[in-house]
């Protein structure tokens, strides 16, 4: 055994020792080696179509097997073109959008213009049931195709579009087309890199079933053999792409119904890549692996909430105090074992444009907390605080911590409300039914700060559950939308989070740490800001 | 014989249109109260209200009955008005259900859009595999503890039979399942899969943690062992209680008397009619096996029926849970009238009229 480990040791060491030497030759390949395969943890994604999959198990699949117009820096999340020649726009409101020539399915048909037209169009098309549907409401037309219940109370059959088309997308020539929006924005680019843009093949859209089960993508891999549901997906290098190679020669997705088992499973060397964790494994995997895990502040942001539409949580005072008298950093360390980052603001730390401290109220205070509760007024005597979570995710712990940081602080009684399912408290969100303060979270759409912004804040938005609404933040969020590029939009964003960490329409609690274990057959891991691990970019070690 | 298969093939009728109504209703109510689960895979994104009507309705969320608390989705009211014999109402939510799986076999499909029987003709395999490890274990290890008990009452092995199922009984499976994995899986695997001498499919296939596609069968092995050692006790005494009443029968007597081999007497006279209460047992126990499938498979990661309705429970996926839950009773059922016409073709004193 001792002598077997130390050849592994020495083996690893020669192979870190040469990758290094590689490094420093300059121009030479720094990036690992291309070969072997890479078997990584995965859980049933639910579809393999760019117009369906919109959650994680089925976007990492589809990042390897589809490839979009841009793509993000794996360090710095900027955007970089890669099947795009130019992304342009004169007014931010029409962009023209032209692709380079030469690419192709993996069953021969040609990325074009028309890939990409079919594939937002088929998922922005109500009756086609596309969760990626919710994406293309920026572009002009997007409501022909989602038509409204006319009478609004749930009819038998839903009201059959006019137009199968978006009126926003229009075809030049063969390899460019124009995007109209519906307002200017100017962080369009940022958007298509999402899954959610990839294109589709024509045979792909006609038997979208078939394509299911054995997709016909367009990236540095292809499917090898068919989705074997709930087991296994295999994919091999493609042929036909053109770009950048990946690096493994095969990726084997490995399915798991529950993240112990993957674990388990990587204990026994039947993995190379683990993306998340099982949260009560977390510090002996962190002794266990130390230097082969891998851990960032994400971008994944939980909040509490406050229902402004409610009396009680109008004066912002009381939401400042509310918010002073919570030590973010002793609930991570306690209920998280210091899993999560801290939020002192409104947008993920990794983004360009975000800074520390935004927020004035978000570290602990009490003095503070207790003389502004005073000037608001005082709580209403007798009042108990409700604090909001949904059932059987894990969110009553904190929730009580945050409830006795409160009480022990300015001395108001509180009680738990934690007995809704996930959909019906997400109903009662939308339905603006919150009596208390209500966690939920966010994750960002595309590596821009207006996603962090706009439909959390913006009057009327989508997902604004506090109802706030101030007609400052939302000239601001309009001003960047228009500005002339991505950098020139910062400021004015930057100015609506000012207005933010000021008013405090939510508590911002944290960020949540990102944590990847990799095994000792893996030489470089690459983990990218905005997709998360990228297989494609990791490397395995060779045997020489 | 013929009119007692008749009879009971109709008594099938009200009991599996009595699950379905139970199920229907079960799922139907935890919509009612807990929302519709199509709203929550967008999670925190609001999805436009129309855009979440549509792929609701393609779900089979969108009865409105399912946003009345407490109505059983049994009629609706119809559309023209005229309805079913003229009442206003039609039949509604349930009837449509039973209308697609009779008729038409469609099961529905789950949240992501998949067809319920495919999910169901890819998931059996993987739970035959289990069924038939675990029986296999069941009853090889089972007879053979229960025989060397029975014949030496009293004896060492006797106590060690006893005690050895005392604490697999009182084991729940859940943990049995978690500690086998652990220990057994990882930690002990660990050490095989270090050796260099030792088969590949000895270390990486039955010593795998975890289901491994690449070895579909050893990999089921240690899973199957699990599931059946539930049964295994049961097994083991029952066994040991049949052999100890046979031994002293007349006929094991006069066997011994006209002076045949031990072995004889013990394997062919005494062992074969000690095994039909056994037999039984083990008819009957499959469908205990497939609730501790149920279990097992979650554990192990085997992607069979256990997991799927596990995992299609606790995302409330209404129409898996029916359709997969139906076909189980489906089979309990039929099991059951297999085993009570063996009794009559086993013991001629049985007849059915």
């Amino acid at each position: 055994m001792r002598g077997k480990f130390l050849k592994v040791a020495v083996v690893a060491t020669a192979t870190a020792m040469l990758a290094t030497a590689c490094g420093s030759g300059g121009d030479s390949d720094d990036a690992g080696q291309a070969g072997g395969t890479l078997r990584v943890y995965n859980a049933e994604p639910a579809f393999l179509t760019p117009s369906g999959g919109d959650d994680e198990p089925s976007l990492y699949v589809i990042r390897q097997l589809y490839r979009g117009l841009v793509k993000y820096n794996a360090d710095t999340s900027a955007v970089e073109l890669d099947l795009a020649e130019s992304v342009e726009s004169d007014d931010q409101k029409v962009w023209t959008i032209k692709i380079k020539s030469g690419y192709t399915f993996d069953n021969g048909e040609p990325v074009n213009a028309d890939a990409f037209i079919r594939s937002w169009n088929y998922a922005a098309y109500g009756p086609n049931a596309q969760n990626n549907g919710y994406f293309m409401k920026r572009i002009a037309g997007v409501k022909d195709l989602q038509p409204e219940d006319p009478d609004g109370d749930g009819p038998k059959k839903a009201p059959e579009p006019a137009t199968k088309e978006l009126a926003g997308l229009k075809k030049v020539d063969d390899l460019t087309f124009t995007v109209e929006l519906d307002a200017p924005f100017s962080g369009f680019p940022t958007t298509i890199g999402y899954p959610g843009f990839f294109p589709m093949a024509q045979a792909c859209v006609e038997d979208i079933a078939k394509c299911n089960e054995t997709p016909i993508g367009n990236g540095p891999y292809k499917m090898d053999g068919s989705w074997q549901h709930n087991v296994a997906i295999n994919l091999v290098r493609s042929d036909s792409w053109k770009g950048e190679p990946g690096k493994p020669d095969r990726i084997e997705y490995r399915i798991f119904a529950d993240v112990d088992a993957g674990y388990a499973a990587f204990q026994a060397g039947e993995l190379d890549v683990m993306y998340t964790l099982p949260p009560a494994r977390y510090k002996e995997a962190k002794q266990q692996y130390g230097d082969r895990m891998f851990e960032l502040a994400g971008d994944s942001f939980t909040y509490v909430g406050f229902p402004i539409y409610n009396d009680d949580f109008k004066d912002k005072r009381i939401r400042q105090a509310l918010s002073l008298s919570i030590d973010r950093q002793s609930i991570i360390d306690a209920v998280f074992d210091g899993r999560n980052a801290p939020a002192t603001g409104f947008v993920a730390p990794s983004f360009e444009g975000a800074r520390e401290n935004v927020c004035q109220y978000c570290t602990k205070d009490v003095e503070k907390a207790k003389q502004l509760l005073a000037e608001a007024g005082g709580w209403p005597a007798g009042k108990k605080l409700t604090l909001w979570a949904n059932a059987g995710a894990g969110h009553d712990q904190w929730l009580q911590a945050v409830g006795d940081q409160i009480k022990a602080a300015l001395g108001i009684d509180y009680e738990l409300k934690v007995n809704l399912q996930f959909a019906e408290y997400l109903e009662t969100a939308d339905k603006k039914k919150f009596t208390g303060p209500f966690r939920l979270g966010w994750g960002p759409d595309y590596p821009f700060l207006e996603t962090f912004l706009y439909p959390l804040y913006g009057t009327g938005a989508g997902s604004n559950n506090s109802g706030y609404s101030n007609a400052e933040v939302d000239a601001l969020l309009k001003e960047g939308d228009a500005a002339e590029s991505m950098q020139a939009a910062i400021p004015s964003y930057q100015k609506a989070e000012d207005i933010l960490g000021e008013e405090l329409p939510v508590i911002p609690m944290w960020w949540r740490k990102e944590g990847a274990i990799y095994s000792e057959n893996v030489d470089q891991f690459v983990w990218n800001k905005v997709s998360d691990a990228d297989y494609g970019a990791t490397s395995l070690k060779q045997k020489s | 014989m013929g009119r007692y298969v008749i009879r009971r093939l109709l008594q099938f009728i009200p009991t599996v249109l009595g699950t379905m109504f139970l199920l229907h209703y079960i799922t139907s109510l935890a919509v009612q109260f807990s929302g519709n689960p199509v709203r929550a895979l967008f999670g925190d994104r609001t999805p436009p209200p129309a855009l979440l009507q549509a792929i609701t309705e393609r779900l089979g969320y969108g009865d409105p009955c399912l946003d009345r608390k407490g109505d059983p989705c049994l009629w609706r009211a119809a559309e023209d008005g005229g309805g079913w014999l003229g009442t206003g109402y039609e039949p509604g939510l349930f009837f449509d259900r039973l209308h697609g799986i009779f008729f038409n076999f469609d099961f529905g499909i789950n949240l992501r859009q998949q067809e319920v029987t495919d999910l169901v003709s890819n998931a059996i395999p993987f739970t035959l595999k289990l069924l038939v490890i675990a029986i296999v274990f069941e009853a090889v290890v089972g007879i053979a503890a229960g025989v060397l008990a029975g014949l030496r009452g009293g004896s060492f092995l006797d106590y060690m039979v006893k005690i050895s199922t005392v604490f697999v009984i009182s084991v729940p499976i859940f943990v049995l399942g978690l500690v086998v994995r652990e220990f057994v899986g990882v930690k002990f695997g660990n050490v095989l899969r270090g050796q260099d001498w030792i088969p590949d499919l000895i270390s990486v296939g039955v010593f795998s943690p975890v289901f491994k596609p690449d070895y579909p069968f050893a990999s089921l092995i240690i899973p199957g062992m699990v599931l059946g050692s539930v049964s295994l006790a049961t097994t083991a005494r029952l066994t040991r209680t049949s052999i100890m009443e046979n031994v002293r029968a007349d006929y094991v007597r006069t066997a011994k008397a006209k002076g045949l081999t031990n072995k004889r007497v013990i394997g062919v006279h005494t062992l074969r009619n000690s095994l039909i209460p056994v037999i039984t047992f083990l008819g009957v126990d499959i469908g205990a096996a497939m609730a501790g499938a149920v279990v097992t498979e979650t554990i192990f990661n085997v992607p069979g029926i256990g997991r799927l309705v596990t995992m299609s429970a606790r995302t409330g996926e209404s129409s898996v849970v029916i359709g997969v839950v139906t076909m189980l009773v489906l089979v309990v059922l039929l099991a059951n009238l297999l085993v009570d016409i063996l009794y009559a073709v086993l013991d001629p004193r049985i007849r059915y009229e």
